[in-house]
């Protein structure tokens, strides 16, 4: 028992024996701590009900991205681009719904910055000069590499992920755990959207897809043993492994839209 | 984009860079919060700054618990009443400013408890109604004295009020003053609950002994 709590007790007028009765019972029972288990699955949930903030916004990136994308490569299917981007908006609602979680909450700096960051990168192949240093690009790489979709994709993959970390250094919060949990997910949209280009003839771009994965897989591990969290955890409740894994699908749903001849918006 | 950097165990310092081959943990910086004060953690958890959430999570779980844990008698009850005090904490109107955070604090969980504590009420008077009165009431008691420890029969037949000072007092760690706060009752009320609270405590605990 503390002093001021001692104190207190004789001046409620207790006497010595009440006192010391009292004392050797309540202070046995005030040892007693919540269980390190139960605080474990506490901060979890708490974590948990911090997730709108980390996913409605990453997707919504993802989508504004993709819309960019969809106009850049094909005009006319920018209906596609923009659906694909609802799409991921409405499947972070329904997950957040699904699990009872609070409504987002205000954006925060990083939160409104980045999309108009992404839409930028996004918008910057559209200018004439952009055009041109596209081009220029296009010209002095491989053969195999030579197609502007995949550099694309490639540009706007390493801009966000650059981006990101430039603000992160801006605003004194970077750290190189941070910047791996950008670079990786960089890697595997990279990888998946190789995939995507590979997917008719170059079986090069789906070892290198599988490399990619399997790192990602990797560092996904490594987070899980220094963290001490389920995978199922770590994998949603932060936009470093939900936004890879949303744009992956809506970038395959892209690209498969995109070589379809039959579709409205399909005409390669 | 928001960084939810958790702190996932109180008691395990973060990992030593030497350990991780130069990968530094992704540990939480709440080490440039720990000056700040409850309040403005406060503030801060219910703009969504979970950094600031889980400090403040450090600072109560344990002294939550504790009162909690006295106040229901009940450990598991407890545990999850400090989950929906911590999420109360999250809902709280963004822009509210919080003048005294213990006693808003704890009056989130008291209110918490209140609620618990009336639906079983309710609940134990519909069982009566279905059951012989003169069984229930000798089963209830058998039950109360056999499934809790000596403390909690002892807090249990406090009356809520005096329970809840004592709660706060001794298990919560609060003084006079902040009980006061945090019930909206005079000083003087909180010493009257304290003294009669104690007393019969100690007559409860003195006549349960074998």
């Amino acid at each position: 028992m503390n002093l001021r709590k001692r104190n207190d007790l004789t001046n409620l007028g207790l006497n010595p024996e009440e006192k010391r009765r009292l004392e050797s019972i309540l202070d046995a029972a005030s040892t007693e701590r919540l269980p390190e288990e139960s605080s474990r699955r506490i901060r979890t949930r708490l974590m948990m009900a911090t997730w709108p903030d980390d996913i409605i916004l990453p997707s919504l990136w993802t989508g504004l991205r993709l819309a960019g994308l969809a106009i850049r490569i094909q005009p006319a299917s920018v209906l596609a681009g923009s659906g694909l981007g609802l799409f991921a908006s409405v499947l972070s609602l329904i997950i957040i719904a699904a699990l009872h979680l609070r409504p987002p909450a205000p954006v925060d700096l990083f939160s409104l910055l980045s999309p108009l960051m992404a839409y930028a990168i996004t918008a910057w192949p559209t200018s004439n000069w952009g055009k041109s240093a596209l081009n220029t690009m296009i010209r002095s790489a491989p053969v195999s590499l030579a197609t502007p979709r995949l550099w694309l994709m490639v540009m706007m993959s390493g801009l966000d992920a650059l981006g990101v970390l430039a603000f992160l250094a801006l605003f004194g919060r970077f750290s190189t755990g941070l910047a791996l949990t950008w670079l990786f997910p960089f890697l595997f949209s990279l990888g998946i959207a190789l995939a995507i280009e590979g997917l008719t003839s170059k079986r090069w771009a789906q070892s290198l897809m599988a490399v990619l994965v399997a790192t990602n897989a990797a560092w996904s591990l490594w987070a899980w043993a220094n963290h001490r969290v389920t995978g199922l955890i770590l994998l949603m409740h932060s936009p470093h492994l939900l936004v890879p894994a949303t744009g992956a699908l809506c970038l395959f749903g892209l690209g498969w839209a995109i070589r379809r001849p039959n579709l409205p918006w399909g005409s390669r | 984009m928001k960084f939810v950097n958790w702190k996932l165990t109180e008691d395990k310092p973060p990992i030593p860079l030497a350990k991780t081959k130069g990968l530094p943990p992704m540990r939480p910086a709440t080490h440039g919060l720990q000056g700040l004060s409850d309040e403005t953690l406060l503030s801060r958890a219910a703009e969504g700054d979970t950094d600031a959430l889980s400090l403040i999570f450090d600072r109560y779980q344990q002294p939550l618990y504790r009162f909690l844990r006295r106040q229901t008698t009940d450990a598991a009850l407890a545990e999850d009443l400090v989950q929906d005090t911590f999420l109360r904490l999250l809902e709280a109107p963004k822009k509210r400013t919080v003048r005294h955070a213990k006693a808003y604090v704890y009056r989130i969980a008291l209110h918490l408890a209140y609620d618990v504590s009336r639906r079983r009420r309710l609940e134990t008077r519909h069982r009566e109604s279905l059951v012989e009165p003169e069984n229930t009431k000798e089963a209830a008691f058998i039950t109360l004295v056999e499934e809790r420890d000596l403390l909690d029969t002892a807090m249990a037949l406090l009356s809520e009020k005096l329970r809840t000072a004592i709660a706060l007092h001794y298990f919560a760690d609060l003084s006079i003053t902040e009980i006061a706060k945090t019930l909206k009752i005079p000083q003087g009320t909180v010493k009257s609950r304290l003294g009669r609270g104690y007393r019969q405590l100690a007559e409860l605990l003195e006549g349960g002994r074998p």
